[in-house]
């Protein structure tokens, strides 16, 4: 579990790092992704990394937002959908 | 905040503010339309705001058309075009309603409870003239957890997740990437569309949201309360859910806020009308005459809205002078009411107005060109990818 929080936090700091965003503090597990100020199209692209990893395709109509962007909800998602 | 209305949209604001029950008077209409107006720049705002059907039904009520007193006040060829805007306007109307019937049927049919929203419970209830009011597509509250459901009955009746191109003859789709932004970040689904092939009515959009308020904007509004409280409403031979008068009142707010701060409704020219502006004053009029009042307080400050909704309410109160208890405005007002003249907030590319005056920015057409910054959701469909 560690290693796929850890995958997951280095997705997502490569992605806002290339947003040309001043670093990221720590992330706690439950904080809400869009609420540090990641925008939608970063967002996006982060998600489609998860997809890259994980071969398979998040569909945001069985997945709920409020749900996933968090860390652990990410975590929970990558564990139970699609074991890596 | 000052404003010098020009004498047109000095008109418009008049006309609009009208009860149908209590038209004008041809005396006044006459004064309000007599020269020197520019009957072009009347029309053209009342078209931008989206009020030419109600506009023109209200000139019509005065009675100031068609009848020997009505001589001179409007020009002949006008008094043809507003007659014919009306006339279009409940047609187009009338195709709508009776594709809410199908549509209705056909979420009854899957076991989806929808709930009615803005245009066409509007006009039933508020406008009571399925003429007056100008409607661009049917919109339903859908839970989250039925929504794959809801597009897949849909898509059973011929509709398609997209935009239709500019002449109306195909759906063009929507990209993967733009329909996964969507759903990510809005309470909105993929809006859906079916071409009709009538001239008053080339397609119908599908609206279907999740929810009124903006994902991770901090509000406390649990779309399941919206069912609890939902009430049946009949338009024409349909009888379905629609939410209660409090919680249309707060949806129309929450849609007016968020289409103020939005840079895709600001590029898009719908982020501030005068349409949303009279569905409001007409909603607020519903909540006060049936006493409700104190129930939408409780339910905007159990949800922590108060904010979006000292807004909207705001800009309404200036819009049309005194339509908002004072009380209302007084209890939500923030310490800093700069937000009212920012936008992009939710977007990250916060910018301000440089106009404090809230009716010269409703009425102002180069708005959209003074902006900064940009939508992120611009490019969603295949064809712009």
């Amino acid at each position: 579990m560690t290693d796929l929080r850890a995958k997951i936090v280095a997705i997502i700091e490569e992605h806002w790092k290339r947003a040309g965003d001043a670093p990221l503090l720590a992330i706690g597990d439950d904080d809400n992704l869009f609420e540090l100020g990641i925008d939608s199209m970063t967002m996006v692209q982060v998600v489609t990394s998860i997809e890259e990893w994980i071969g398979s395709t998040i569909d945001f109509l069985d997945v709920d937002p409020e749900q996933f962007f968090t860390i652990r909800g990410i975590l929970e998602y990558v564990s139970k959908e699609s074991p890596v | 905040m000052s404003h010098n209305l020009k004498r047109e949209e000095s008109a418009i604001l008049e006309l609009v503010s009208q009860d149908q029950c209590r038209p004008l008077s041809a005396e006044k209409t006459k004064e309000l339309l007599g020269p020197p107006l520019d009957w072009g720049l009347f029309l053209d705002i009342a078209c931008r705001q989206y009020v030419l059907p109600l506009v023109a039904r209200n000139i019509m009520a005065s009675g100031v058309i068609g009848g020997v007193g009505a001589l001179g006040i409007v020009p002949p060829s006008h008094e043809i075009l507003l007659e014919h805007a009306y006339a279009a306007n409940r047609r187009r109307n009338d195709t709508l309603r009776a594709e809410l019937e199908v549509i209705a049927t056909a979420m009854e049919r899957n076991g989806i409870t929808v709930l009615l929203r803005k245009g066409l419970a509007l006009t039933t209830d508020l406008y009571r003239d399925h003429g007056a009011r100008v409607m661009s597509d049917i919109d339903f509250l859908v839970r989250r957890r039925e929504g794959r459901r809801a597009i897949q009955a849909l898509e059973e009746l011929g509709y398609a997740t997209g935009v239709p191109d500019e002449h109306g003859r195909s759906v063009v789709p929507w990209s993967p990437q733009g329909t996964k932004m969507m759903l990510m970040t809005v309470p909105n689904l993929p809006p859906m569309v079916r071409l009709m092939g009538i001239p008053e009515c080339t397609s119908v959009n599908v609206g279907l949201t999740t929810g009124f308020f903006e994902r991770n904007a901090g509000y406390l509004i649990d779309t399941e309360e919206f069912y609890s409280r939902s009430r049946r409403i009949v338009i024409g031979s349909v009888e379905m859910a629609t939410t209660d008068d409090a919680d249309t009142l707060i949806d129309l707010c929450a849609h007016f806020f968020k289409d103020a701060k939005s840079h895709f409704a600001i590029e898009y020219g719908k982020d501030l009308t005068l349409l949303k502006a009279v569905d409001i004053r007409l909603a607020l009029q519903r909540v006060l005459q049936h006493c409700e009042v104190s129930e939408f307080s409780e339910r905007v400050e159990k949800a922590k809205v108060e904010a979006p909704i000292w807004f909207t309410l705001t800009f309404i109160d200036a819009i049309f002078p005194g339509s908002i208890p004072s009380d209302l405005l007084t209890r939500w007002e923030p310490g800093d009411k700069m937000f009212i003249h920012t936008y992009g907030d939710n977007e990250r590319q916060p910018a301000i107005w440089e106009d404090t005056d809230l009716v010269s920015r409703l009425f102002d057409r180069n708005r959209s060109s003074r902006k900064t910054g940009k939508s992120q959701f611009w490019g969603l469909t295949e064809r712009t990818t």
